[in-house]
């Protein structure tokens, strides 16, 4: 079995296909050409017409604030009791990336925390904290009370390069504040993560899943360091575990799940696959707060929900005929990130979505879980990810994160303030690949990133 | 074993791996210049125009500061209007990074952010201490720096500069169908409007930013400036600055117009999501963004006259170009039709098969028809279009 499971890890371009070198149109026939702050938001280029009508819909509920009820506006009531933000654009801005707050004095916007104890549920999930649940919500509406809150702040560590130069990496440490239930059992395990851009969703939800699962080697039977290994997650629509492919730990299934838990989870939004308000059951002032009916999103609005997370394009890459653009990408594969940062898969079937259906795209990632070491470690199991491992992240469209943003930020709970420190991060199965970059000549290295800056 | 997975690869189509090899006409080299530099001269007239409306709704607003009335304030609202007119008329320059939308400076996002949560900027029904106006003590003193900060903080819908900020200002909430917002001027009045020094300080404020940003538009499309941005524009490959113009033209018509401006309220049904809710104007911005897009397309602005889309079209293949021009035509008879109704007013139609409720669809399905009719005269010629 080893050699059939290297071959398949292959890229495409290695197994003499031919394909345009260059990659440029990483979402295939779906890349848009933007460039500006509004690169992560365009619909589809070939969305159907009544696709980019619902995507418009969808569009607007995605920046919309919400509102406790009652409130003059008809619709958009439904907010809290217990909340993150109050829309999906606050953390999703212009449908990007966020960053962390820039000192402790600073609310989170974009980052929250996962919570559990060890164990598992009956879904197989992680067990929520008593008390405080999955999920800290910092804030709530009227008539409620916050769960608590927390800051974060960065210890800074310096490194040398063989080559004699110099870096600094921002670890983080965070400080649970004013819990309202007292302070949190010491087993806690808990997990910040950061808000992702939106782009490309649809097409990661329509790689193959046995393509998928032809990456994945879980206990490293081909002998290179890299175990890549699937996440089995519950899906409450089809109430039965299936491969997780969107989230930092690949824990949703599926994007409709993803949104509706959204809804709920980070604005305390009911919905018809989520129709119980996310009170715990001593928290009578949560329970009796205002609240609409359930569910306070229709399914309606839910399925533009899902059209437009399906279709916000990838836009082309970016100076692809440059020589340090080409050398960056030569590097990216002589280091090896291409193990893990799979580039190219021909979509399969999506039935609702042809527009995403046998398009040929460069996601690089191969949306599996992989041992990061203990240095980005959250020591927090979700669902079969442990934690020490993370779902190879996409990486299309990064190099526009600061047109969007305005910031470079990365990684899961964004500490990485650039690439270089991303990639500086990197441990465990990614050790001997971010060794064999911290022992390219610097040329190479800021080729690298050159490279990454054009996707 | 690599034979087996070579066959996997096979199983999917290959035909689908290939880019689709549509035969593309060269561009008509010397006429594309012409209406690439024709473009740049018509974008310059209408930000100056955008300016100058801009300047005289800043004058009036300062009358109505200086003494508040509801003449003063009914004077400042009618220069709001024809500000906006000449705004729209400027958007179809948008979509691709120009200035207006420049990654480092672009002032779009402080000029025509929406829609905006009222109650992020003052009062609502409901809700007396909303908005910064009425937190002096969170927000101490309003100047620029301040507005700039808050706008579009941690929220699409937080926006707290622009046009529609200051038609919030000047109408207040459109609480009623039969009339736009109802804001009394003595919001304005010390001593009478809770706050009315900060609401009357802060008008003040976002009419002289938007001043600035108009300022800043034009200067970058004024031959005169260095380093502008027309320049910059006419010595791209023509691959490149034609792509622009039509993916103004094209982002306008069905994302803008026919997308989050009439089908997401129609949609929704909720003037909440209405562009220009506060004074029932939304659907005269829309025809108003058309009249930009025949400028483009006709290469016709006021008395400037020169080659435009239409013109290249023509040289590329005659029987696009002319159903591009009917779609084009279509498009503007149809807004015209309704550009005068307010939208709230459809929207909350429940008559069965309302005629002004199907003339707005239709209004929709000709803006959407020209996107598609106008790119694919681009398209014809190999450029790249975020349409197909």
């Amino acid at each position: 079995m080893t050699p059939r499971l290297t071959l398949l890890a292959l890229p495409l371009s290695l197994m003499g296909l031919s394909m345009p070198e260059d990659q440029r149109t990483l979402g295939g026939e779906t890349s848009v050409v933007m460039r500006d702050s509004n690169a992560f938001s365009l619909p589809a280029r070939n969305a159907s017409p009544a696709h980019r009508r619902s995507f418009m819909v969808g569009n607007s509920l995605f920046k919309e604030n919400w509102v406790a009820s009652p409130a003059t506006v008809k619709t958009r009531q439904g907010l809290g009791p217990l909340l993150n933000a109050l829309s999906c654009s606050s953390c999703h801005f212009k449908d990007g990336r966020a960053a962390p707050p820039s000192s402790p004095d600073e609310a989170f916007v974009g980052l929250l925390v996962r919570l559990s104890v060890p164990g598992k549920n009956s879904h197989g999930d992680a067990v929520p904290v008593p008390a405080y649940g999955g999920q800290l919500q910092h804030r709530a509406i009227v008539g409620a009370d916050p769960e608590g809150d927390v800051r974060v702040s960065y210890e800074e560590i310096k490194g040398v390069y063989p080559d004699g130069s110099s870096y600094a990496l921002l670890r983080p440490s965070y400080e649970f504040r004013d819990l309202k239930w007292g302070p949190l059992p010491d087993n806690t395990q808990f997990s910040p993560r950061i808000a992702p851009a939106m782009i490309g969703l649809g097409l990661l939800a329509a790689i193959r899943k046995d393509d998928l699962l032809a990456l994945a080697d879980a206990d490293d039977l081909n002998g290179d360091g890299i175990s890549g290994r699937p996440n089995f997650v519950w899906d409450y629509e089809k109430k039965s575990k299936q491969l997780g492919r969107f989230g930092w730990k690949a824990n949703q299934p599926t994007l409709e799940q993803q949104n509706a838990g959204a809804f709920l989870g980070d604005m305390g939004v009911t919905s018809p696959l989520f129709p119980q308000q996310n009170c715990e059951p001593q928290d009578e002032k949560c329970l009796k707060a205002p609240a609409l009916p359930s569910p306070e999103i229709s399914a309606r609005d839910l399925e533009h929900m899902s059209v437009y997370t399906h279709l916000l394009a990838v836009p082309e890459r970016r100076d692809v005929d440059k020589p340090t653009v080409k050398l960056g990408m030569k590097v990216f594969r002589r280091v090896g990130c291409q193990q893990c940062h799979v580039e190219s898969f021909v979509t399969g079937d999506l039935p609702k979505f042809p527009e995403l259906s046998r398009q040929k795209i460069h996601p690089f990632t191969d949306l599996l879980l992989h041992d990061m070491g203990p240095g980005l470690a959250d020591d927090r199991d979700d669902f079969e990810a442990n934690g020490r491992e993370w779902r190879t992240p996409p990486l299309w469209g990064i190099g526009l994160n600061k047109s969007v943003n305005g910031h470079t930020r990365l990684l899961h709970d964004g500490r990485a303030r650039d690439f270089e420190e991303a990639i500086l991060w990197h441990g465990g199965e990614s050790e001997a690949s971010r060794r064999a970059f911290m022992e390219s000549p610097k040329t190479e290295r800021l080729a690298l990133i050159k490279f990454l800056e054009s996707l | 074993m690599r034979l087996f997975a070579f066959l996997i690869l096979l199983a999917s189509p290959i035909s689908a791996l290939a880019a689709p090899t549509q035969a593309s006409l060269p561009i008509p080299e010397d006429l594309a210049r012409k209406v690439v530099a024709h473009y740049a001269e018509i974008v310059h007239a209408s930000y100056s125009d955008a300016l100058s409306d801009a300047v005289s709704l800043d004058v009036a607003i300062r009358a109505l500061v200086k003494k508040p009335s509801e003449a003063s304030l009914a004077s400042a609202r009618e220069a709001w209007k024809r500000a906006r007119v000449s705004y729209a008329h400027t958007e179809v320059f948008r979509f691709y990074g120009g200035p207006i939308d420049d990654p480092e400076k672009g002032p779009e996002g402080l000029i025509n952010a929406w829609p905006l949560d009222e109650a992020y900027i003052d009062y609502v029904e409901g809700q007396s201490n909303a908005g910064l106006i009425n937190r002096p003590q969170e927000f101490k003193k309003i100047d620029e720096a301040l507005v700039v900060s808050l706008n579009e903080k941690n929220g699409e819908k937080n926006i707290s500069t622009g046009y529609h900020a200051i038609e919030f200002l000047l109408w207040g909430q459109d609480l009623r169908l039969d009339t736009a917002g109802q804001r009394p001027a003595s919001d304005y009045q010390k001593g009478k409007g809770a706050n009315a020094e900060r609401r009357a300080r802060y008008l003040e404020l976002l009419s002289k930013l938007l001043v600035k940003h108009l300022r800043s538009l034009r200067d970058e499309w004024t031959p005169a400036t260095k380093g502008n941005y027309a320049d910059k524009l006419k010595s791209e490959s023509l691959d490149e600055s034609l792509r622009k113009i039509y993916t103004g033209v094209i982002g306008l018509s069905i994302d803008e117009m026919a997308g989050e401006r009439l089908t997401v309220p129609l949609e929704m049904n909720d003037q909440e999501n209405e562009q220009s809710c506060f004074s029932d104007t939304t659907l005269r911005d829309a025809a108003s963004n058309q009249e930009g897009i025949r400028s483009v397309y006709f290469g016709s602005y006021k008395n400037i006259q020169g080659p435009g889309l239409h013109e290249l079209g023509l040289a590329v293949d005659a029987k696009l170009a002319a159903s591009s021009m009917r779609s084009v035509e279509t498009a503007t008879a149809r807004i015209a039709a309704i550009a005068d109704k307010a939208l709230d007013r459809i929207l909350a139609s429940k008559k069965k098969n309302d005629a002004e409720r199907s003339a707005v669809n239709a209004t929709i399905s000709a803006f959407e028809a020209q996107a598609r009719a106008v790119a694919a005269t681009g398209l014809k010629m190999g450029l790249v279009l975020n349409i197909q």
